[in-house]
Formats: structure tokens, sequence, C-alpha cells
């Protein structure tokens, strides 16, 4: 299950499992904000490649019009997804 | 410890109560848990999306060597579909010309140790080791 708490911003509270279930809620709200945007991830607890697609579409799109896609707080085994996709030197990740 | 679920993303629920019910709560399991949940989506979604077969797809869990777990998916498909044999996403490519497709089995081939797949009769087996090095 996925909480998603959508703030002034761009900035998106990630709360719980980020799934192939879950993805489209995510990719929904994300759509609708143009840049930049901020994901803080602190209680994320999980994300699969389904969830990384969502913001590697984001980061193309939001880059694309020249703005940035953050991800703040990733705990070490969510931050380890990204490390095995090869994708954590090329987020912007705090 | 097998579960028979649904061919559908909404048994992914289902895939996660059967990990932490064969860990159970041994110490240092959140790991192992995390990384089962990873491989078991990846692969179990790559027959979702992929797979031309109907009904259920088993999932069966059991200990292996080196402190590992062993994974088998068994699932009907009419024709062979061996992720084993997919090509290597470019994980060294610009990130604008990275696609989505691939990486999943890339976190799978990550976490595993082994991976292997057979098709025979109309049932394909996908198997994995996931975890503790030997």
């Amino acid at each position: 299950m996925l909480e998603l708490q959508v703030q002034d911003g761009g900035a998106v509270r990630l709360i719980g499992r980020l799934d192939a279930a879950e993805a489209g809620q995510l990719q929904m709200a994300l759509d609708a904000i143009p840049g930049p945007v901020t994901l803080e991830c602190s209680a994320l607890d999980y994300i699969s490649s389904a969830g990384i697609s969502v913001i590697l579409l984001t980061h193309r799109r939001v880059t694309a019009a020249g703005s940035t896609l953050t991800l703040v707080g990733l705990n070490p085994r969510v931050r380890s997804v990204f490390t095995l996709a090869n994708l954590d030197k090329v987020f912007v990740i705090q | 410890m097998l579960k028979a679920v649904p061919r559908h993303m909404d048994s992914l629920a289902l895939l996660v109560d059967l990990v932490r019910e064969f860990l159970g709560t041994t110490p240092g399991s959140e790991q192992m848990a995390f990384d089962l949940d990873l491989v078991i989506e990846e692969l179990f979604m790559n027959i979702v999306r992929h797979g031309r077969g109907t009904g259920s797809v088993e999932v069966e869990l059991s200990s292996a060597s080196g402190e590992g777990v062993q994974l088998v998916l068994r699932a009907n498909e009419p024709v062979a579909h061996d992720p084993t044999m997919a090509p290597e996403v470019d994980a060294n490519a610009p990130i604008e010309a990275r696609r989505a497709g691939g990486l999943g089995l890339r976190l799978v081939r990550g976490l595993s140790r082994e991976f292997r797949y057979e098709w025979c009769d109309g049932v394909a087996t996908t198997t994995v080791v996931v975890g503790a090095t030997i």
C-alpha cells in the first residue's frame, strides 16, 4: 500500500510500498506537477522497477523542461535498489 | 511453502504475505524479505505482462544451501519465454537513453546467485536462489 502526500512546491511524500500495483497512482500524481519535483522518501519502505520507471520518466520530463527532480531521505534498502539499477549517481539524491 | 495466486498485479499483496509467512520473525530476515519481495515481484510481473498462458501462478519458497532461499515460479505457458535470455539493459547509458524495460531483470540478476528457466509440456518454471553467500 502506498500513501502519497502532495505538498506545495512540487514536494511529494511517499509512504509505504511502491510496487507495480501502486506505480500508476504515483505516475498520475507526478504528471500533475510541472516541476521541480521533490520526492520525500524517508517513509518509503520498498520500491521495485515499476516505481523506478515512474521516477525515471518523470525525471526525463521535468529535466527536458529545464526543471529538476530530487530524491530525499531514502533508507538504505530503497537506496540499494537505485544502486543496483545504476541510477544512484544519475538522480539527485539527498 | 507454496501458494497459487491469480495472474494479476493485485496478487502482489498475497506474495508479500507469503514471504512474511515463510520467513517468520527470524532475526535479520528484514533484508531477505526485501530482496525476496523484489525478485518475486519482478518475475511475477514478467509473467503477468509477457506470459501468454492462463490460470494461476504457483510460487514456492524453500530453504537453500548457504542460508539462502530458493524461489520457484510455475505457470502454464503455451510457448517458452525465457527471462534468463533477455538482453542486459545498458545501465551505463545516459539517462535520456535509458529504457524502463529490462530494469526488473537487472535487479533479479543482481540479487540472485542462481537464475534458471525451463519450459516443458506447457509449463514454465523459473528458479532463483536469493541471498546469503556460500
